[in-house]
């Protein structure tokens, strides 16, 4: 049962541009039990754990064959950033 | 045979294997390729250097390095110096490493990092494997017994700081020598070498392969993922796997086909979850699943048990076996008596894996590792704390922690009792129960944390907590009904890949959402 994103940030939501970022959105989304991610959301404010961040780079890895590495996601916590790391990666 | 030569020594085994296959791959993977012959030469090389700093026989070195063939190739020169070494791991707090260099008070520290061991010798040794072959030294090492220091193991300590666990070359080499030896190591065999390098499963990995002449593998991530898996199985000849029950559990839910091609593979560190565990053993019938037990006082494993499908079935869990190579186990009463299959009691080590104590702290030693009385012959044990029986097939079943009994009310609960109770209720997958605790230090309730099993079909939600909470209602004395009954997605883990108690405590007092 997903939480509602807004009981963890106060921002306002920016939606994921690309079908990229909209894909890893929802990989994050769905391992940090939220119902949705935005760009400019961070992994730390979710709560995000080292366990979550290696079931997240499982999940892109085995989804969209990326290699990803789960202390990217701290170094680059924010969703726009990881994903611009992990399309670095990819190429 | 003079000491020196016991294959029961760590860098003796290692050597006879270097001297019978030199060209035999030690080391392999993240672009090394590290033959026996020049791992041999280069601990060596790196063995002068240290006799040079006054590293000898008695001496304690730390080593703050990255994990590499550097790293291994040091420990082996520190043994042959007749030192034990200590790694320190780099994710460490600059805290926690000042701490136990502290305890240590070392002639040197090693590392790359001249500010790094505060107020000691900072020894560099920053030349690589392959250059410190090149240089062709010679060490001649002095006499070193099976008895002597190895390494030592950091463990936290519910009081007074991180305790130090002096393990002996015998405690490492013990399971691997033998003719009842562990399977999966040796020529031919290939491990990864992912463990945390100031953990014991470190030593069993990386000691498991070079004192019985087979290989151990870097891996690119850390932690393992599921396809670095995969491409140490297909490129580095990976055949053998340790793996923490959280770990294992993770690859199971996401990739479990991630574990083909594998020989085998060992799981533990944690009590296993039979829902993963069946998940593992349905897809992969043909790889040997083993559940790993045991504390780091009795270096890695106690216990192991080749796990069956009907094993995850008993429901109150997994059992953990029966006792490794150079290893005896037995189950004690409250007074030192031995109790027979079914009886609940203290899970007590004796036999070659036993450390020699714990460093500069005699009492606590004499304490944990009493000499008692079985059968008439006065034998040194390990009291490890843990709660077990023995079944009828002669295999030991873990039962919780000794610590885990509370007192709520005047009525005295193992904490154990309540989660067997819950873990048998249709729609749990996991849970742990954890004590409460008032500010003067007594228990006042306990808390249930579970993870459900997904819902399927007509029962398309998964269970909630009121219904589990009547679950138990219906099952249990009132006194025996946690307080605080709650579902996580999954369980908060510290760095080792244990359940968080800490974090779980926090969970219980804070309101139910972690708002920022």
């Amino acid at each position: 049962m997903a939480e509602c994103r807004e009981d963890f940030v106060d921002n306002e939501y920016t939606a994921p541009v690309g079908r990229l970022e909209e894909t890893v959105a929802g990989i994050v989304a769905e391992v940090l039990g939220v119902d949705r991610i935005g760009r400019s959301d961070s992994f730390y404010d979710f709560g995000g754990t080292s366990l979550q961040a290696i079931r997240i780079c499982a999940r892109i890895e085995s989804k969209l064959g990326i290699k990803a590495m789960p202390l990217w996601l701290f170094d680059n916590d924010v969703l726009e950033d990881f994903v611009g790391q992990l399309a670095g990666a990819g190429e | 045979m003079p000491v020196s030569e016991s294959q029961a020594v760590i860098h003796t085994a290692f050597a006879r294997h270097a001297a019978e296959r030199p060209e035999a791959v030690a080391l392999t993977g993240r672009g090394a390729r590290i033959t026996y012959g020049q791992l041999a030469s280069a601990s060596d090389a790196y063995a002068v250097e240290l006799a040079r700093a006054g590293i000898g026989p008695g001496t304690n070195v730390p080593l703050l390095l990255p994990r590499s063939a550097r790293l291994a190739a040091v420990e082996l020169a520190v043994l042959k110096c007749g030192a034990a070494y200590v790694n320190l791991d780099p994710a460490w707090t600059a805290e926690r490493k000042r701490l136990i260099v502290d305890r240590l008070a070392p002639k040197a520290v090693v590392t790359d990092d001249a500010s790094a061991p505060g107020r000691f010798t900072a020894l560099r040794l920053d030349f690589d494997v392959a250059e410190a072959a090149a240089r062709g030294a010679r060490f001649t090492p002095p006499p070193v017994a099976e008895d002597d220091p190895a390494t030592l193991f950091f463990t936290s300590g519910t009081t007074g700081g991180p305790k130090g666990v002096v393990v002996p070359h015998r405690a490492v080499t013990r399971m691997f020598t033998g003719p009842d030896r562990l399977p999966g190591f040796g020529p031919g065999h290939a491990i990864p070498l992912v463990a945390g390098l100031a953990w014991d499963m470190y030593a069993f990995e990386l000691w498991g392969q070079l004192v019985t002449g087979g290989t151990g593998a870097f891996a690119e991530s850390d932690p393992l993922m599921p396809n670095e898996l995969r491409k140490l199985v297909s490129t580095a000849g990976v055949d053998t796997l340790w793996i923490t029950t959280t770990l294992f559990n993770l690859f199971v839910d996401e990739d479990v086909d991630c574990f083909r091609g594998l020989g085998r593979v060992l799981v533990g560190g944690e009590k296993l979850s039979s829902a993963h565990t069946r998940g593992f053993l349905r897809r992969h019938p043909g790889i040997p699943l083993w559940n790993g037990y045991g504390p780091a006082e009795n270096c890695m494993f106690t216990t192991t048990r080749r796990i069956t499908e009907a094993d995850c079935e008993i429901p109150e869990g997994i059992p953990i076996g029966t006792a490794v190579p150079g290893t005896s186990v037995l189950v004690l009463d409250e007074d030192d008596r031995r109790l027979g299959p079914g009886r609940i009691g203290e899970i007590v080590a004796a036999g070659r894996g036993l450390a020699l104590g714990y460093l500069d702290q005699p009492e606590l030693t004499r304490e944990k590792f009493p000499t008692i009385d079985v059968d008439g012959t006065p034998t040194r044990v390990y009291r490890t704390g843990d709660l077990g029986l023995f079944g009828e097939d002669g295999a030991l079943r873990f039962r919780g922690r000794r610590d885990r009994q509370v007192k709520i009310g005047g009525h005295r609960i193992e904490l154990a009792e309540v989660e067997i109770a819950a873990r048998g209720v249709a729609g749990v997958r996991e849970c742990v129960v954890i004590p409460l605790d008032a500010p003067d230090g007594t228990v006042t309730g306990m808390a249930l944390f579970y993870v459900a099993e997904p819902g399927t079909g007509e029962n398309a939600s998964a269970l909630d907590e009121a219904d589990l909470r009547a679950e138990l209602v219906g099952q249990l004395p009132a006194y025996l009904v946690p307080g605080i009954v709650r579902r996580l997605d999954r369980f908060p883990v510290t760095a080792n890949g244990k359940t968080d108690q800490a974090e779980l405590r926090g969970l219980a007092a804070a309101p139910r959402r972690r708002k920022r």
